[in-house]
């Protein structure tokens, strides 16, 4: 596992924690950054604000990403990391408590790479959690950079 | 036509005139031995009391017709009555009038002398002229006959009188001329015993010879009146030889009228005079039974101024009387014949015609009683037989079916031929049809029959006339001659009675019609008016009159553009236009159409028109136009507009609010689905968190609290699912499509059974079965059963499932069957509410959610569910799916 670090968008710090645990559980090494809302997350993808002049060039691995976020919801999220060429490759995960057809649909249709309900049970969360891992870290192979 | 009853020759005449006339005339023919004096002055005497004109002429031996006497009152017609005579002779070839009388010894009756006679008589035209001009109207040729010998003949004309001959004035007029006849011959015979006489020498064998071979019986009596010599006429008459009479007295071959003739014989002795033509009836001794007429004549046999015996002369009359007698017949036959068609052409109502008919026919027939069966057409054109009696009351047959078909009364129904018979009993037709064989119990004794049919022009067999006696051989040749006269009367008379029955019928319908168009017109609100080819009104109805504010009288008659004034007249589609005149009345099209219509008034009304053509016999005759008010019409139109809209725009309102509350609905269940979850998430996964890091710290007590915990947390999350699942139906977009709902709970039943391999259930699921609904709700919706089923057969050993169908009152019917624990029916309403649980949740795991969703796919699809079970024997859970065609979702 590369050293390059996972972006996890999250406002709720029970699920933070959670995610994290289980991310570990599944031997997930990587450096974690979190964000609380959308708009943190999008300064951290963009270098603005509190990551102003962050490494453009180090994008992380891949964005677990909440929908129900404070200030910038996580589809506008979604759609401003695809609409910039600096992110629009990075592997955009919906990480969500919503089962709702249009949440899903409307991930999907704005470029999510995959979408994960979380279960109650932490038991199959931690599965989840642990295959999804797998095959966005391990197996799938990352587009080159391409960002200026 | 001159009336029947005024103009008739004898109608006045009392018996005793007509008696003394024939007195009078018998005085003349027995006042002396000339006769053609004697005839002559007959003539006299009948002029004018029994004919305008009066012709006696004689037949002579060579077949020659003498004019013996003509009279007339008037003298010079007398002379051109002897001039015709000589001009224009009779001719043997001749069809009528004295030739005719001399060749066949019948007389000639002309009631009414039509002109095709006097052309037929006529000669030439001047003869036809003069013919003409006599204006002769009715005549009698009556001969003179004895023995069958035709001597000439008595001829009576009415002419300016205007009389006419009725068929009894034959009787008056044969009488008359029998009595000429004898006188006569009288005549002749004393005229040949004179000339006998005279010449002495061949008097004896002359008068031999004469009396002993003349075709009349002749005796001579002496004073004492007693036979001395009789001839072979006599010796027939009396059929006794003559050496049996010769010294018999005269009474002795004559026994009733004996003892009046023998005084008449003692005056013809003593007083010298002649008794002539005295009826002498009796029984024939020669034919024992048989009835015999004679008239006997009594000379006195004079020699030397005494009287020394009586020369009797007796002639057979009985042929002449029989024929009389067939004469008065006949003429009593045509009497009734006429008088029944004079009543019958003045008659036109069918049951009087044939009581009429069978009144007179019974009567005239002798029978005891007659009927007449006939055929009534019904107005739907059925027939029917209708009978009317004659000569014994109706009561007599009204027990009795209509005769039928049989062997006897065949023939008058197929209208074949008359029927008589002098004994029914006895013809071999008689009593072969079943069920009678004869006549039925009860009937009228019925010996001599006889039947005619009554047969129409057109030849149908209209009825029969029948005729019964309970005596043999009552109905006579003459009485069937009568029938055969009657019946084609009476055909004709039913037939008018049919046609003037028929044209009332029409006439009445045709009425009825009238009197029903009429009211209909009447009291239409439409305004009806028709228009002739000339464009001019011919017929309004009230209605239109007060549409237009025009009066009745004003309307008729006048123009279409004047009746019809139409506001914005744009000349194509507006009533009074050529272009709709020329299409309906040309192009014989119905036009329609709505036009503002301005009243006489001034005020004008909204109103749709129809035009149509008014055709006869395939011809347009006219228009008639309808107008109907719609102003009312139109009022309601605008009525309607206005709450349609209304209508539309409360919906897109109530659309609005729906729209925004399941807005709403959406929020919170989005809000639901994560706000409520996120905390369940973090009790149950930091409760595993602390199972994990601290377990060492924890007892057996604490880590089974933590896993109650997470327990707990769990089942709340799967509760949170179901209401969102329960939320998402509500709103989810349907989409209808056909469905094989069969595969559909096949496949759920492998599934279940997949899922949970250790359960041996009995499936059975009917195959092909179609519905109609979304399929990923239905899915829903029979997941849930299955499941249920599945779940609550899960103690049972023997589980079985069944999914099938039914048709109930033509509805059809899904069904989800179990044999599993089942339920109790009294709390069956709680089944289908949200969170309602019939068991314990250590029996049987579940949320409480399940039948509460397949209630609610049910009732979006329009259908209804219910169930049916009993604790301990299984559940039965039914559904109705109707074929929905469109989606009835609004919202969205």
């Amino acid at each position: 596992m590369t050293g390059k670090s996972i972006l996890l968008v999250e406002d709720n710090p029970d699920d933070e924690a959670l995610t994290i645990r289980a991310l570990r559980k599944a031997h997930v090494s990587n450096e974690i950054v979190v964000a609380r809302d959308g708009a943190e997350a999008l300064d951290y993808l963009f270098a603005k604000g509190k990551y102003q002049g962050r490494d453009l060039a180090m994008q992380p691995q891949i964005v677990l990403l909440d929908l129900k976020l404070p200030k910038i919801d996580g589809l506008q999220v979604l759609e401003r990391i695809r609409a910039d060429k600096r992110t629009e490759l990075i592997p955009v995960v919906i990480l969500t408590t919503s089962k709702e057809e249009k949440d899903l649909i409307g991930s999907y249709r704005l470029g999510a790479n995959s979408y994960v309900a979380k279960p109650v049970d932490f038991v199959e969360f931690t599965e989840a959690v642990k295959s999804l891992g797998m095959y966005w870290l391990l197996i799938n192979e990352r587009p080159p950079f391409i960002g200026s | 036509m001159m009336t029947k009853t005024e103009d008739l020759f004898w109608i006045n005449e009392t018996a005793e005139v007509r008696l003394k006339f024939l007195a009078d005339a018998s005085q003349l023919l027995s006042s002396s031995l000339d006769y053609e004096t004697t005839l002559s002055n007959i003539a006299r005497l009948s002029v004018p009391v029994c004919a305008d004109w009066c012709a006696i002429d004689m037949f002579e031996d060579d077949s020659r017709i003498r004019r013996l006497s003509v009279v007339h009152s008037d003298s010079k017609k007398t002379t051109l009555g002897f001039d015709l005579f000589e001009r224009y002779p009779p001719r043997s070839t001749d069809t009528h009038g004295l030739a005719l009388v001399l060749k066949t010894g019948a007389p000639q009756f002309y009631p009414d002398i039509p002109d095709e006679l006097l052309v037929s008589t006529a000669t030439d035209e001047e003869h036809l002229a003069i013919i003409r001009s006599l204006g002769m109207k009715s005549a009698i040729v009556m001969p003179m006959k004895v023995q069958n010998k035709v001597l000439g003949a008595i001829t009576f004309v009415f002419a300016e009188s205007d009389r006419r001959y009725r068929p009894q004035d034959l009787d008056f007029v044969y009488d008359l001329a029998s009595r000429a006849a004898l006188a006569i011959e009288n005549s002749r015979l004393f005229t040949e015993a004179r000339k006998a006489v005279i010449s002495e020498k061949h008097s004896v064998a002359v008068l031999n010879t004469l009396l002993m071979s003349a075709p009349v019986a002749f005796a001579y009596l002496d004073i004492n009146l007693r036979y001395v010599q009789v001839n072979d006429a006599f010796e027939k008459l009396i059929a006794k030889y003559r050496d049996q009479i010769i010294g018999t007295q005269f009474g002795a071959h004559f026994t009733q009228e004996v003892q009046r003739l023998e005084l008449n014989l003692k005056d013809v002795i003593d007083k010298h005079e002649p008794i002539l033509n005295i009826p002498v009836n009796g029984i024939s001794p020669a034919k024992p039974g048989e009835m015999r007429h004679s008239l006997a004549s009594f000379f006195p046999v004079i020699s030397d101024n005494d009287a020394i015996g009586i020369g009797i002369l007796i002639y057979d009359i009985t042929e002449q009387k029989l024929l009389e007698q067939k004469i008065r017949e006949q003429a009593r036959i045509n009497e009734k014949l006429y008088e029944v068609g004079s009543a019958l052409t003045a008659e036109l109502n069918l049951d009087r015609i044939v009581q009429t008919v069978t009144d007179a026919a019974t009567e005239l027939s002798g029978a005891q009683f007659g009927a007449f069966f006939y055929n009534v057409l019904k107005e739907d054109g059925q027939a029917y037989t209708l009978y009317c009696i004659s000569g014994v009351p109706r009561e007599n047959f009204s027990k009795f079916p209509m005769p039928r078909n049989t062997r006897i009364f065949a023939p008058t129904f197929k209208g074949e031929r008359i029927v008589r018979l002098d004994d029914v009993t006895k013809d071999p037709n008689f009593g072969h049809n079943a069920p009678y064989h004869g006549m039925p119990a009860g009937h009228l004794p019925v010996r001599s029959y006889m039947a005619a049919p009554v047969i129409s022009r057109t030849g149908e067999v209209l009825g029969g006339l029948f005729f019964g006696h309970e005596e043999p051989g009552i109905f006579t040749e003459s009485a069937e001659k009568l029938v055969a006269g009657l019946a084609p009367q009476a055909a004709i008379a039913i037939d008018n009675a049919r046609l003037f029955e028929a044209a009332n019928v029409s006439r009445a319908r045709l009425q009825s019609q009238l009197n029903f168009t009429d009211a209909l017109t009447n009291s239409l609100g439409e305004g009806i008016c028709a228009f002739d080819s000339e464009r001019k009104v011919n017929f309004v109805n009230p209605a239109m009159t007060r549409l237009l504010g025009w009066s009745h009288s004003e309307m008729m008659g006048r123009e279409l553009t004047d009746v019809f004034n139409i506001e914005g007249n744009d000349g194509a589609t507006s009533l009074p236009s050529p272009k709709v005149w020329e299409a309906v009345h040309h192009q014989k099209r119905m036009m329609e159409g709505e036009n503002i219509f301005i009243r006489k008034d001034g005020s004008s009304f909204p109103a749709s028109y129809l035009a149509v053509p008014f055709m006869e016999n395939q011809r347009v005759k006219g228009v008639v136009v309808t107008i109907r008010d719609i102003t009312e019409t139109r009022r309601i139109q605008d009525e309607l507009q206005r709450s349609r809209e209304e209508l539309e725009q409360r919906v897109v309102e109530r659309t609005v609010n729906l729209t925004a509350a399941n807005q709403e609905l959406e929020a919170f269940s989005y809000s639901v689905s994560h706000d409520l979850r996120s905390p369940l998430r973090s009790i149950d996964g930091f409760s595993q968190a602390l199972l994990e890091d601290f377990a060492d710290k924890l007892d057996a007590e604490g880590q089974d609290s933590l896993q109650r915990i997470r327990a707990a947390s769990q089942k709340m999350g799967r509760i949170i699912d179901d209401l969102l699942n329960l939320s998402k139906l509500t709103r989810a977009q349907m989409r209808t499509e056909r469905i094989h709902i069969s595969e559909m709970a096949q496949k759920i039943l492998e599934e279940l059974r997949s899922s949970d391999q250790n359960r041996q259930v009995q499936v059975i699921v009917q195959e092909n079965l179609l519905a109609v609904g979304d399929s990923s709700l239905l899915r829903i919706a029979l997941e849930n059963l299955l499941s249920n089923a599945w779940k609550f057969t899960g103690k049972q050993e023997n589980a079985r499932i069944v999914f099938g169908a039914e048709r109930i009152q033509g509805e059809k019917v899904f069904f989800v069957q179990d044999n599993g624990a089942g339920f109790n029916m009294e709390y069956g309403s709680k089944l289908f509410g949200a969170f309602q649980r019939l068991h314990q949740a250590h029996e049987f795991s579940g949320t409480g959610i399940g039948l509460a969703t397949v209630r609610r796919i049910i009732h979006r699809h329009g259908g209804r569910i219910w169930a049916e079970g009993e604790v301990g024997r299984g559940a039965k859970f039914s559904f109705t799916l109707p074929t929905m065609n469109t989606d009835k979702e609004i919202v969205r």
